[in-house]
């Protein structure tokens, strides 16, 4: 391939505007070299276009999304273009997160104008090398599917024959991007590209990384990432045959061999005795203790009073006296005590990562979500230069926020840096990456609200007791304010009226936490709206009434609701056992709701029908949003009626997919989504379908008779059975 | 060393006999389509044929694997073209991550194969895979599209 739109970095950044994008139009070919700048989109000479992916494909369908960005004001020939995938390099920050990192649900939002924009500086180019080489106006000038055309002349070339020309000339300083009425590629239903390898089986994981001469390692797991561990039998399993190496590493020893299954074999028989671990002695029991404690003794911290990304600052400044007058004053007082718990993500793709350390430099190539934070860490760690570390990105086999994580590539790095010259592909076992999981945290929320004379809504106050995922990754917080992953949205804001308080109570335990699709929603839709939901019953209202009426500021949001409710048919008369809930999620990005009718027999539950009306704005892959919600619905589905990790000795006691229930295909009911026709700037879609059904199901439930769920999975008072 | 024949050609395997036919499949054929998920028979992710049957292939050891005749998602795929199945799940845009969707379309290829028309409790039966993006709606409605033609 050779080299033809050749921009620099630092002509890219003058031209798309400083810290905005640093766009190199650069090659492939010089990028597999080494750690040099990176290269986004690159025309060859017979006119395709490379375009590398800036962000990590877990799913979510970013690829297809950020392509069709590019592609849209580039004006290229869609069917050939081609989309490869990243390596960690500051030319692939996402804009809006200043960061290389796929989370938060994030790219579409911070990549939207950008990538149009360079797109669309890229067609100027063109047009202007066709119009010098032609000797004719620019304006004179027009482009087709990959062509450059002067119609007046009937003349035209393709970009491959232009991009040499096209790359010479300055970058234009102010681009126009097209009018939402001319898109051709945003917007429309077409298959992504990524399907094709997905179906064949030649779409490259982590975990199908093959280099000659590769060993593959095995690991024997301590209790927790940071627990101290001793191997009583080093020697005899070094000796073990196919064994080449066994190598301490963060969290256990890597056993490595030239095949899996002698490695494996090999780890487990390795005898780890525990010196010490953060978690000793932890259960169930421990836990329950902790967050009890955490309430009595624990002063609460107040959620911070302003916006983050994808949340709404919340409405009122969370007066305290005011709030507890207000409760104490109130005609009717309702109180609930909720309980989440730990959760595992159980990403299909176990964890891997895939490392060559040779002539001082370091190679990880995986399925990663934060490409960048790897590249430094591993750096750190190794004591290597920057550029010594090259991260590279393969597809990844799920994600939902475990693959955020710098934990997996570090121990495959410790492990390499023992053989240097050699490739090392570290596996985790479905058993160690379950156990070596960083958990959604269990929560305890203890809410009271006040209700006046009316029935109005005159004050809530919730407080949240668990762990911070903050305090465990060593993240800098607000001092004394709570952690937004714990407390955030606890209470809705989009709920004008009442007062409103929200505190935080942070329990003192080491268990491993960390991001689990939609964050602080995964726990807080599931109190906000179950609680509301208690409330408007408390009050004698209809709970989607009840919310409508405090949904008077946002059009928006009542939208959605009034079409979930629609939707699922909220007023129609109901059989005795049957029940109808709804629930709903909000960011600055989209709203979610979502309905669900169900029947309760004793202990069995059925649910017939689940609905959503989802608007994320507008949307670059409609089939793609549609698939990303129902897949969201069914992941908090499976967290609402099955999900949950003992834990026992120190540790969690789940081993594989015998005790971590996913539905199958048997279990899902009828989904529908409605996507809501919306003009809003572009959202997000990736999180949002999972939070609301949980407390969907406990409303439903408490409506068709079956009492109130203040504790989830629904497993412990119900048995799923098909509607 | 142990033979067998996979995607219609004889390949011999040095690996220890007690090996799983998903490592061999990968490790030593370099078949990467057929995927690691449990190791346990329980998501489906490694599913093949053997002789012409749906099978989970980290379960079966290598030695009973000698002899037989196995089909990967790479011997599925056509030289030109997709398999009906995997057509469908393009047309029905099936896949997100899709990590787990060779061995799914492997276990309904299997399953269509046998049952042409299967009604709800054979795909119930048949098609146990694990996903765990959700796209569980999608993949009843390849599988509706495939056997109702």
């Amino acid at each position: 391939m050779s080299r033809i739109l050749n921009l620099s970095r630092r002509e890219m950044l003058h031209g798309l505007g400083a810290g905005v994008l640093a766009l190199g139009f650069g090659f492939p070919a010089r990028a597999q070299g080494g750690a040099g700048f990176g290269a986004m989109i690159a025309i060859v000479p017979d006119g395709a276009v490379h375009f590398t992916c800036p962000s990590s494909e877990m799913g979510q369908g970013t690829q297809e999304a950020l392509a069709r960005l590019i592609a849209e004001e580039l004006d290229c020939d869609w069917a050939r273009m081609e989309v490869g995938l990243p390596w960690a390099d500051r030319a692939f920050i996402n804009p809006g997160m200043g960061k290389q990192m796929t989370a938060n649900s994030a790219t579409t939002v911070g990549y939207f104008l950008p990538l149009r924009r360079a797109g669309a500086a890229a067609r100027m180019m063109l047009m202007a090398a066709g119009a010098a080489r032609w000797g004719v106006a620019v304006d004179q000038i027009s482009t087709q599917g990959g062509e450059v055309i002067h119609a007046a002349s009937g003349r035209r070339l393709t970009y491959g024959a232009l991009a040499e020309e096209a790359a010479r000339l300055p970058v234009p300083g102010d681009v126009a991007l097209k009018s939402p009425a001319d898109f051709r590629l945003i917007g429309c239903k077409s298959p992504r590209k990524d399907l094709l390898p997905k179906v064949t089986g030649r779409a490259e994981f982590g975990v199908d990384v093959m280099r000659p001469d590769m060993l593959v390692g095995a690991l024997a797991l301590a209790p927790h990432p940071r627990a101290k561990v001793e191997a009583a039998n080093l020697a005899q399993v070094k000796a073990m045959p196919g064994v080449v190496a066994v190598v301490p590493v963060d969290g256990g020893y890597a056993v490595l061999a030239p095949r899996f299954w002698t490695a494996k074999k090999a780890a487990e028989a390795l005898k780890l005795t525990v010196l010490s671990s953060p978690t000793a002695g932890v259960d169930d029991k421990v836990i329950d203790a902790a967050l009890t404690r955490a309430f009595a003794e624990k002063a609460p911290m107040p959620f911070p009073d302003f916006d983050f990304s994808t949340m709404r600052p919340r409405a009122g400044g969370g007066d305290k006296p005011a709030v507890l007058a207000a409760i104490a004053a109130a005609l009717r007082r309702v109180e609930a005590e909720y309980d989440v718990p730990y959760l595992a993500h159980a990403a299909m793709e176990p964890l891997n990562c895939s490392v060559l350390f040779a002539d001082g430099q370091l190679t990880l190539r995986g399925p990663m979500q934060s490409p960048e934070d790897v590249r430094a860490l591993a750096a750190k760690m190794a004591g290597l230069p920057l550029d010594k570390v090259r991260v590279e990105v393969t597809f990844l086999g799920g994600g939902f926020g475990r693959k955020w994580a710098t934990d997996f590539p570090i121990p495959a790095m410790q492990a390499a840096m023992a053989v240097p010259g050699r490739w090392v592909k570290l596996i985790w076992t479905r058993e160690n990456d379950l156990a070596m999981d960083q958990f959604r945290p269990a929560y305890r929320v203890k809410s009271v609200a006040g209700i006046g004379a009316d029935g109005a809504l005159v004050a809530i106050h919730s407080r949240i007791a668990g762990q911070s995922i903050n305090t465990y990754h060593g993240r800098r917080g607000f001092p004394g304010m709570a952690d937004p992953t714990a407390a955030g949205l606890l209470i809705y804001g989009c709920y004008s009226g009442p007062m409103k308080l929200m505190e935080f109570h942070e329990a003192d335990l080491a268990i491993p936490v960390g991001f689990w699709r939609s964050v602080t929603m995964s726990q807080n839709a599931f109190f906000a709206e179950s609680f509301i939901d208690e409330v408007a019953r408390a009050a004698g209202r209809d709970p989607y009434v009840y919310r409508r009426d405090l949904l008077a500021g946002e059009p928006r949001i009542a939208r959605a609701l009034d079409k979930a409710a629609a939707m699922i048919g909220w007023d129609r008369p109901k059989a005795k056992g049957v029940g109808r809930g709804m629930a709903l999620t909000y960011n600055e990005g989209h709203v979610c709701a979502q309905a669900v009718e169900v029947t309760v027999n004793e202990r069995k539950l059925a649910i017939r029908r689940i609905v959503a009306a989802f608007d994320c704005g507008v949307m670059v892959d409609p089939a793609g949003v549609e698939s990303q919600i129902s897949g969201g619905i069914i992941f908090g589905l499976q967290a609402a009626l099955w999900g949950g990790v003992p834990f026992g000795d120190g540790r969690p006691q789940i081993s594989n997919f015998n005790d971590v229930r996913l539905p199958g295909l048997a279990d899902v009911p009828p989904i529908e989504v409605a996507l809501i026709p919306s003009g809003a700037k572009p959202g997000n879609a990736g999180e949002a379908g999972t939070p609301p059904i949980a407390p969907a199901l406990a409303n439903a439930i408490a409506d068709a008779g079956g009492g109130r769920v203040r504790r989830l999975p629904l497993s412990l008072r119900f048995e799923l059975e098909n509607a | 060393m142990i033979t067998i024949t996979v995607n219609g050609q004889e390949r011999h395997v040095e690996a220890e006999e007690d090996t799983p036919l998903l490592w061999a499949l990968r490790e030593d054929l370099g078949l990467t389509g057929t995927k690691f998920g449990c190791g346990a028979g329980l998501c489906g992710a490694c599913t093949v044929h053997v002789d012409g049957e749906a099978m989970r292939a980290c379960q079966i050891p290598l030695n009973m694997a000698q002899g037989r005749s196995i089909t990967t998602i790479e011997g599925l795929t056509p030289a030109q073209g997709l398999h009906a199945v995997q057509a469908a799940w393009v047309a029905a845009q099936v896949p997100q991550c899709g990590y787990c969707q060779p061995g799914m379309i492997m276990a309904v290829a299997g399953l269509l194969k046998s049952n042409p028309r299967p009604d709800a409790a054979a795909i119930r039966a048949g098609v146990t895979n694990l996903c765990r993006c959700g796209t569980y709606p999608r993949i009843a409605a390849a599988i509706a599209q495939l056997s109702s033609g």
